[in-house]
């Protein structure tokens, strides 16, 4: 009997020190790697909308009859009044009480602040007026830019319906940077953006802050102009939103044309997993080493580069309003039919983030530490960077 | 002092040539290349200009010739042209405000009718489907059949009637 | 010649014109380019341009491009109606057609007068068509070779205009060209983000919207010279008699000097900055030169001074095209419009159209085609009750020339600043109009002032000062600078040619013992 208890307590040693063992490991892996190696994308869908069925009966009293008005910051005729019509087509179906959804008003101009602060203040407060703005206008508001009337904490957030992570960074194949080691030590590597400030263009900066890669920027590119500008070799590489990456040159990737150095997410994007992200590289080859500082940098870009497309309304909405539309978005999106021809149309996929989501990012954003938000402001301008 | 009018707009251009060059010098190399490429020599070239208005140099070498844009009639009346002008320029800046104030499609047929009929001569009926035609192709055509929705104009919307005709 | 995907692309272009919503926008753009041709004088195809642009933009890429090239295609077919029914210049391309259509006019030809030039028309359109089908897979080959560097100079070269479009006031041009470069920069700019000439306005952040200065430059003076010279009342027009017949047995016995002309619209819209101006007085000059007896009937009514720069008028139109849809430079002001709303759009011309927008690009071939064709034949057909158009009393043109002014310029950006830079535009060109300033150089410094900085830009950015050391550069450099002095020189023969010719109709229309020159005459 003193035998066998003698047995089973040996191998519950064994095996409880090959766990702690295994723990260990990959503990140690995981520090190694970096803090998150890899990130499960969270999904969020309607059933994280906390409404209960009085509001929704509310919201339904209220909409019931009523029209919906559409704010955009955009021109007739672009890709984000397609976006729009197509929601205005499905959505309606999904807010309690059906109400019609009306014309669109288009205010461009003031990079978006134009409309933003019409929805702010001008736009009625009662749930009919819905507005989507500008994913530039929340760096507006943080930085303090002349021209800002709103408070965007104040604004009544309903949703982000196109998500813009998974940034990849890649280069043209032949030209002596087809691995990361000759990335660093090339003397100047073209690369093409639209625009200084542009989500693309603040992951080449930070690759250059900090792995000092010698990438010349050169700005003023159309889209499609810096894909012929590539093809002729007037330039070398760029940034890219992974999933239009895919979609539109995947035949560059199958010909082996190209090279994919990282991606800007904290963790690796499932369709590309052998393409290691930033965090990753910084944490491998910074010099001197990777520091909270620099985690923090990168938190202020993932969190100001992540999201495309707003839809607010003006604040001071009533409550059940509000959670009722974010519901009816969230529903939206999953609804098959509607997610098929957004894709289909537009060449996105639609992805649903809710409104408190966001308030929570903007809250982070703007208790940011002020020499961060000074780097970040450094990061995205047209003057040499400082030295780490 | 000959050719007043002439030789005031060509100063106008040399006060906004020479003012663009001061506000882009602090510019960035590149922000600021293209205000100098056409305001230095805007510049030069309005003063060059300036001076042929003040000896009468145009006159004196009698240009003509390929015009390349309408030639201006000067045929008419010279109080008479002014006098239209300023009454057609007022109707404009009328109806520029009245669109700020009720929006586009109400202001726009309204004016257009009070036009027909005020200074057109035309009789109320005329006016009246005239207006009416206006804003049924405004109204009608942008926010009906393309769901392009018109701003609601100040006054409108500080009634509290925001939605309304637009 | 044609390759496979080509000769694919052109087949379903086909088909795709032929569908009923995109022939449907072709028609509408008909009528609209007919009615805008033949109204009152100021009513250009840049102002239908301004207008139609952001009603353009909301539908489907072919049946924009239909309604806006229907439009553009035929505008050019309906110049002649003014100048022979009013004896005033009608479009751009429409001066010359004066010097003979005028007088056979007065003596009733009307009808012969029109039939000549919109045979003429047809028939050069539908060869202009021809010729860029042709030049389709030619330029298909030098596409690899052109980077920023040559667009920089191909850009450059289609500034030249300025000189061309400043006709006899070159200081005048220069400067209101600089003044639109001016203009353009106002906002963000995109490689820096200086925010430039913005006075702390918002609004201007990103720039001021092409179609809206254009609406109040053209659309105010416009729509002002109705009002004021109260149009339609106190000018009757002509009555139409003589043989339309006769007019279009005209055109096919002179096929040579529609052949010739039609060259050399081709030549002249082809060439970036010439544009319709200068078309139709090379055209008429030498058909003077070269037709037998012109130089005494020439000035006096002779048919074939209708149909020599009608055929070129029409066939400049095609021939602009070209360049605009293949290389994306703007071959004429009208042209520039329309590349304008293919940006918007979302279709950049030049490289990208041809290698992304192939059947695109066939689609506005084949538009042209069915424009050029319904346009002339409606004309034909239309004439009696085309002219009655041209009839309407300023009564109704300028209500309708101002709302479509107010909702053009309102409708871009939905913004009073729009409203402000509308009127502000409009006292500008009136102001420009009254002081001999051309209006069209501020317009194309505005429109090429963006691809100007952002080629040299990027070309800098790029290269260095080695890009000026690029073999294409050393071969278009020369090139350029050769085809400017020639279109300065060419220009200024023309002129001289044109001068004289005018000249010798003023000395047979005044009184025997008159002396009054031109200058006497009002002509600034």
């Amino acid at each position: 009997m003193k035998m066998l208890r003698r047995i089973r307590y040996i191998k519950f040693g064994k095996v409880f020190t090959l766990a702690v063992l295994l723990v260990g490991i990959g503990l140690a892996s995981d520090l190694c790697a970096g803090d998150a190696p890899e990130v499960a994308e969270r999904v969020y869908t309607a059933a994280d909308i906390k409404i209960t069925d009085a509001q929704r009966r509310a919201a339904e009293g209220f909409y019931r009859g009523k029209t919906i008005e559409w704010v955009s910051y955009t021109n007739p005729g672009s890709g984000t009044e397609m976006m729009l019509r197509i929601m205005a087509k499905y959505l309606p179906k999904y807010i309690p009480g059906n109400p019609r959804m009306g014309s669109v008003q288009f205010m461009r101009g003031g990079g978006g602040l134009l409309s933003a602060n019409f929805l702010y203040s001008r736009a009625p407060k009662d749930g009919t007026a819905i507005g989507q703005i500008s994913a530039g206008t929340h760096r507006a508001y943080i930085f303090k830019r002349k021209g800002v009337e709103f408070d965007l904490n104040k604004f009544t957030w309903i949703a982000n319906y196109l998500p813009q992570n998974h940034r990849l960074i890649y280069t043209r194949k032949g030209i002596g940077v087809d691995t990361l080691e000759q990335l660093m030590k090339a003397p100047r590597v073209n690369m093409g953006v639209t625009e200084v400030g542009h989500n693309f263009y603040n992951e080449m900066r930070l690759g250059i802050y900090l792995l000092g890669f010698k990438f010349n920027i050169i700005s003023g590119y159309s889209d499609k102009e810096i894909d012929l500008a590539i093809e002729r070799g007037e330039l070398d590489g760029e940034v890219d939103a992974a999933d239009s990456f895919l979609v539109e040159k995947r035949h560059w990737l199958e010909q082996g044309k190209v090279v994919l150095h990282w991606m800007s997410e904290p963790g690796r994007f499932r369709k590309l997993p052998n393409v290691p992200t930033i965090l990753e590289l910084a944490k491998k080859y910074t010099n001197p080493p990777f520091g909270p500082k620099d985690l923090a940098l990168m938190q202020t870009n993932w969190d100001l580069g992540r999201y495309a497309r707003y839809l607010a309304m003006p604040p001071e909405v009533p409550v059940e309003r509000a959670l009722a539309v974010q519901e009816a978005v969230g529903k939206m999106i999953e609804d098959k039919e509607f997610f098929q021809e957004f894709s289909k149309l537009t060449g996105f996929d639609a992805e649903f983030t809710p409104g408190h989501i966001l308030l929570e990012t903007f809250r982070r954003l703007s208790d940011q530490p002020k020499e961060n938000l000074e780097l970040w402001l450094k990061l995205t301008g047209p003057e040499p960077l400082p030295k780490r | 002092m000959k050719n007043k009018g002439p030789t005031f707009f060509a100063l106008f251009f040399a006060v906004v040539f020479l003012a663009a060059v001061w506000m882009a010098r602090n510019w960035y190399f590149t922000a600021k290349l293209f205000p100098l490429f056409a305001g230095i020599p805007g510049f030069l070239l309005a003063g060059v200009q300036i001076w042929r208005e003040l000896t009468g140099w145009e006159l004196r070498h009698n240009v003509s010739g390929v015009q390349m844009d309408e030639a201006y009639d000067d045929s008419m009346d010279a109080a008479l042209r002014r006098r239209r002008t300023i009454r057609f320029f007022s109707w404009l800046v009328v109806t520029a405000v009245a669109i700020w104030a009720f929006g586009l499609p109400l202001a726009l047929s309204v004016s257009l009718a009070l036009w027909v009929r005020l200074e057109a001569e035309q009789s109320w009926l005329m006016s009246l489907c005239f207006g009416a035609g206006t804003f049924l192709a405004v109204w009608g055509f942008f926010t009906k059949l393309f769901g392009l929705g018109w701003p609601p104009g100040e006054i409108l919307r500080l009634l509290g009637l925001p939605h309304l005709l637009s | 010649m044609l390759d496979a995907a080509m000769l694919d692309a052109a087949v379903s272009a086909w088909f795709v014109v032929l569908q009923p919503a995109v022939f449907g926008a072709l028609f509408i753009g008909i009528i609209i380019g007919t009615f805008i041709a033949i109204a009152p004088q100021g009513l250009g195809t840049p102002l239908a341009y301004s207008l139609l642009i952001p009603v353009a933009v909301t539908l489907p890429p072919p049946v924009a491009i239909a309604l806006l090239l229907g439009m553009d295609g035929v505008t050019s077919f309906g110049d002649s109606f003014l100048p022979v029914l009013f004896g005033i210049p009608g479009g751009a391309g429409s001066q010359a057609i004066i010097l003979d259509g005028a007088p056979m006019g007065r003596r009733g030809e009307a009808r012969r007068a029109l039939g000549a030039g919109f045979t003429a028309s047809i028939l050069s359109a539908l060869l202009s068509v021809f010729v860029w089908i042709l030049a389709v897979p030619l330029i298909g080959s030098i596409l690899p070779l052109i980077g920023s560097p040559e667009l920089f100079l191909l850009v450059l070269w289609g500034m030249s205009m300025v000189s061309v479009m400043s006709g006899s006031r070159p200081i005048k041009g220069l400067i209101v060209a600089a003044f639109g470069l001016l203009i353009a920069v106002v906002g963000m700019e995109p490689f820096t983000g200086v925010e430039r000439f913005m006075f702390g306005q918002l609004y201007l952040l990103d720039g001021i919207d092409i179609p809206v200065i254009t609406l109040g430059l053209f659309g105010i003076p416009a729509a002002l010279n109705l009002v004021v010279r109260r149009i339609g009342k106190e000018q009757p027009a002509v009555k139409l008699v003589g043989s339309l017949w006769e007019g279009i047995k005209d055109a096919f016995r002179h096929l040579r000097l529609v052949i010739q002309s039609s060259l050399i619209g081709l030549l002249v819209g082809f060439t970036p900055g010439l544009g319709a101006f200068i078309g139709d007085w090379l055209a008429y000059g030498f058909a003077a030169q070269t037709c037998k007896g012109a130089r005494e009937t020439f000035g006096t009514g002779d048919v074939r001074g209708v149909i020599a720069p009608d055929a070129a008028n029409s066939a400049l139109d095609c021939g602009a095209l070209i360049p605009t849809t293949l290389l994306g430079v703007p071959g004429s002001l009208t042209k520039a419009f329309f590349m304008l709303a293919l940006i918007m759009m979302g279709i950049t011309p030049g490289p990208d159209l041809f290698t992304k927008h192939l059947e695109l690009l066939f689609v506005m071939i084949w538009v042209m085609f069915w424009a050029s064709l319904f346009g002339g034949l409606s004309c034909l057909i239309f004439i009696k009750p085309f002219a009655k158009i041209a009839e309407l009393p300023y009564t109704i043109l300028t209500p309708m020339i101002v709302g479509f002014g107010f909702v053009g310029a309102f409708g871009t950006n939905r913004h009073e600043g729009d409203l402000f830079v509308f009127l502000l535009s409009g006292l500008l060109g009136l102001v420009m109009m009254r002081y001999g300033y051309p209006r069209a150089p501020l317009v194309l410094g505005l429109i090429l002032a963006t691809l100007l900085e952002k080629y040299l830009y990027i070309s800098t950015q790029r290269y260095g000062f080695a890009w000026l050391g690029r073999p294409q550069i050393m071969i278009l450099l020369p090139l350029v600078s050769g085809l400017f002095i020639y279109t300065l020189w060419k220009g200024k023969q023309s002129m001289k040619h044109a001068q004289e010719m005018a000249l010798r109709e003023e000395h047979a229309a005044d009184p025997p013992g008159s002396q009054q020159g031109s200058s006497e005459r009002g002509l600034k």
